[in-house]
């Protein structure tokens, strides 16, 4: 417990406000990936209907 | 206000006047990109919702308050049944849970904001013009929807041309619900601060998780549905036309494909907001908390494998029957522990009745019931006799309104003195708590009785026999409806009349970044990352890996 306590100490330290902007570039990067999974749902949905048509 | 905690030891750090907050009217809420107000926009967006959903169920009830036709055409009561379902799923239980997460989410985890405020701004304000364009089917020539929420083909295809306006709009609504998901996974997984690992995340945050995945997996695949069934519609394709080769049980399929999931997308949050509510009134840490996450997992897997529940009766083969049959049965079990975890944590706990606390127990005893009456519904041979009738309507709304929305209501008590800085009249949300909580049973309950003994669900007429029991269902939904009004006003009095402030830490008995920023938090929650430790979060110690 001491010791992760040290670790969060350490790791706020580092997390400053410009981090969070940092932090809002690789959420930039998971809505991508989410988004394509999203699309290609969509898409594979769609396809498998034409294709059992 | 026996629970006010009078020695409150919130931290107020964050607080400043430089919060860059909009002055004007549509600066502040047309353009807004911050989480706090697009969640008030989302809640009030859905109490609206909630109003006009229950209007029409008003309008459903009131014509089965006796056998015959009494005041609207059969048209126009399948339009309502369908508007009615449309609005409170889509219009009112998910956009008030969207609201909930936007709210609490960075609060909860320690963020400044959501990971991708422009995209927030957006998925919000489509649905509006959702909305306005289903509500407008009903004053077109052809009228609304009326096939049911479910849309089945042929029926469906045989609505007139605003059913493009209805598969436009549920476009929209979908294009909304997963962008609102993409926010809340990238928020979750990109934007925690250091030391708040997963495994200490409240678990409102986890259900939400959870929550958001499912919406991604699912929503485009009633996409894609709608999608065929407006090129079977308009542009003659046949994909569930049976006359040029399509089938119309595959549409069955893929619908509930999305459907079911969707059933645990309005309830995994409610499960969030229990789990958040009974520690801080029984003044204990949740039981199982590990077990409560493992278990929103298993449930949100097994809500992918058990949808044909829906159509035993269409004909499938022996084994399918089986698979799902056990399948369903299997979610009982994830749901049992999370049961008997809040039960546990209530079993000798320092416990209050505040609002938020009675909307808790009440949903845990209510939702139950609905859950055993969906595990009848999961045996397929019995399902042959209850399919389609007033037992499938009693079993869901016993899942969706003493569920989802009393979770919705015990949620609002929860956090609306955090949200407004002010306390609201505890009296009269004990008042609305007892009208809704016996008229929601005298509503519903009968609804079981009229099933087992045959009357079938969306229908405007039905034979003398059923007459009792719908006249005293109508008159609970009425109740039911008038007490919801009383929720408004306790709301309105609290924003706009209230001289009672509230605490940071409103409950003393709750834990929870949530509760060290004052109330109303300032305009950008932690604009530096907070302590995690036992004193802020409820779990720090036990799972400081």
């Amino acid at each position: 417990m001491q010791m992760n306590t040290a670790i969060d100490s350490a790791l706020r330290k580092v997390t400053d406000t410009h981090d969070f902007q940092q932090r809002r570039l690789r959420a930039v990067r998971t809505a991508w990936i989410l988004a394509a999974m999203a699309v290609l749902i969509f898409v594979a949905f769609v396809l498998s209907g034409v294709l059992a048509d | 206000m026996s629970s006010k905690n009078m020695h409150d030891h919130a931290v107020d750090a964050h607080e400043d006047h430089h919060d860059h907050k909009p002055a004007g009217f549509l600066d502040r809420w047309l353009f807004t990109t911050n989480h706090k107000d697009i969640g008030t926009l989302y809640l009030v967006f859905s109490l609206t919702m909630f109003l006009i959903g229950g209007l029409m169920a008003m309008v459903i009830r009131a014509e089965l308050f006796m056998p015959g036709l009494q005041l609207v055409e059969p048209d126009f009561f399948n339009q309502m049944t369908t508007m009615h379902a449309l609005v409170m799923v889509f219009g009112a239980v998910m956009p008030a849970w969207v609201g909930f997460a936007n709210w609490m989410i960075p609060m909860m985890i320690g963020a400044p904001d959501m990971a991708l405020p422009r995209m927030n701004n957006w998925s919000f304000w489509i649905l509006p013009f959702a909305f306005v364009m289903l509500l407008s089917t009903l004053f077109m020539e052809s009228g609304g929807p009326a096939a049911g929420w479910t849309l089945y083909p042929p029926l469906s295809l045989q609505g007139g041309q605003s059913f493009a306006f209805v598969v436009f709009s549920v476009h929209m609504m979908g294009i909304s619900s997963i962008m609102g998901s993409i926010n809340v996974i990238s928020t979750i997984l990109n934007m925690r601060a250091p030391g708040m690992t997963l495994l200490r995340m409240p678990l409102f945050v986890w259900t939400w998780l959870i929550t958001a995945f499912l919406l991604i997996a699912v929503m485009p695949v009633l996409a894609g549905a709608v999608t065929m069934l407006l090129t079977d519609h308009f542009f003659g394709t046949s994909f569930f036309n049976a006359a040029g080769g399509g089938d119309p049980i595959m549409f069955q399929h893929i619908f509930w494909f999305f459907g079911h999931p969707e059933v645990y997308i309005m309830i995994l949050p409610a499960f969030g907001v229990v789990s958040e509510i009974i520690p801080t009134f029984s003044r204990k840490p949740l039981f199982g908390y590990a077990a409560m996450v493992y278990a929103t997992a298993s449930i949100a897997f097994l809500s992918f494998i058990v949808w044909a529940h829906h159509m035993f009766t269409v004909g499938m083969p022996l084994t399918g029957e089986l698979f799902f049959m056990y399948a369903t049965m299997l979610i009982a079990v994830p749901t049992g522990v999370k049961v008997f975890n809040w039960v546990s944590t209530m079993w000798h706990g320092s416990m209050t009745f505040e609002p938020p606390m009675l909307f808790a127990i009440g949903f845990v005893v209510l939702f139950t019931i609905g859950g055993m009456s969906g595990l009848m519904l999961a045996i397929a041979s019995v399902d042959l006799q209850y399919h389609d009738t007033y037992f499938v309507v009693a079993h869901f709304h016993y899942v969706l309104v003493p569920g989802s929305v009393f979770a919705l209501m015990a949620g609002t008590y929860y956090w609306l003195p955090k949200w407004t800085g002010r306390m609201y009249s505890e009296r009269w949300a004990k008042i609305h708590f007892w009208l809704s909580a016996v008229s929601v049973n005298v509503l519903f309950f009968p609804q079981h009785y009229l099933g087992l003994a045959g009357m079938p669900r969306r229908i405007p007429d039905y034979s003398v026999q059923f007459a009792d029991f719908n006249m005293i269902s109508s008159m609970g939904g009425f109740v039911f409806g008038l007490s919801q009004l009383i929720f408004v006003g306790v709301i309105v009095h609290c924003v706009y009349k209230s001289r009672q402030a509230a605490d940071g830490r409103v409950w003393e008995g709750a834990k929870g970044l949530e509760w060290t920023l004052s109330s109303p938090p300032p305009y950008h929650s932690f604009n530096t990352p907070p302590a995690i430790n036992s004193s802020t979060v409820a779990h720090a110690d036990e799972y400081s890996h």
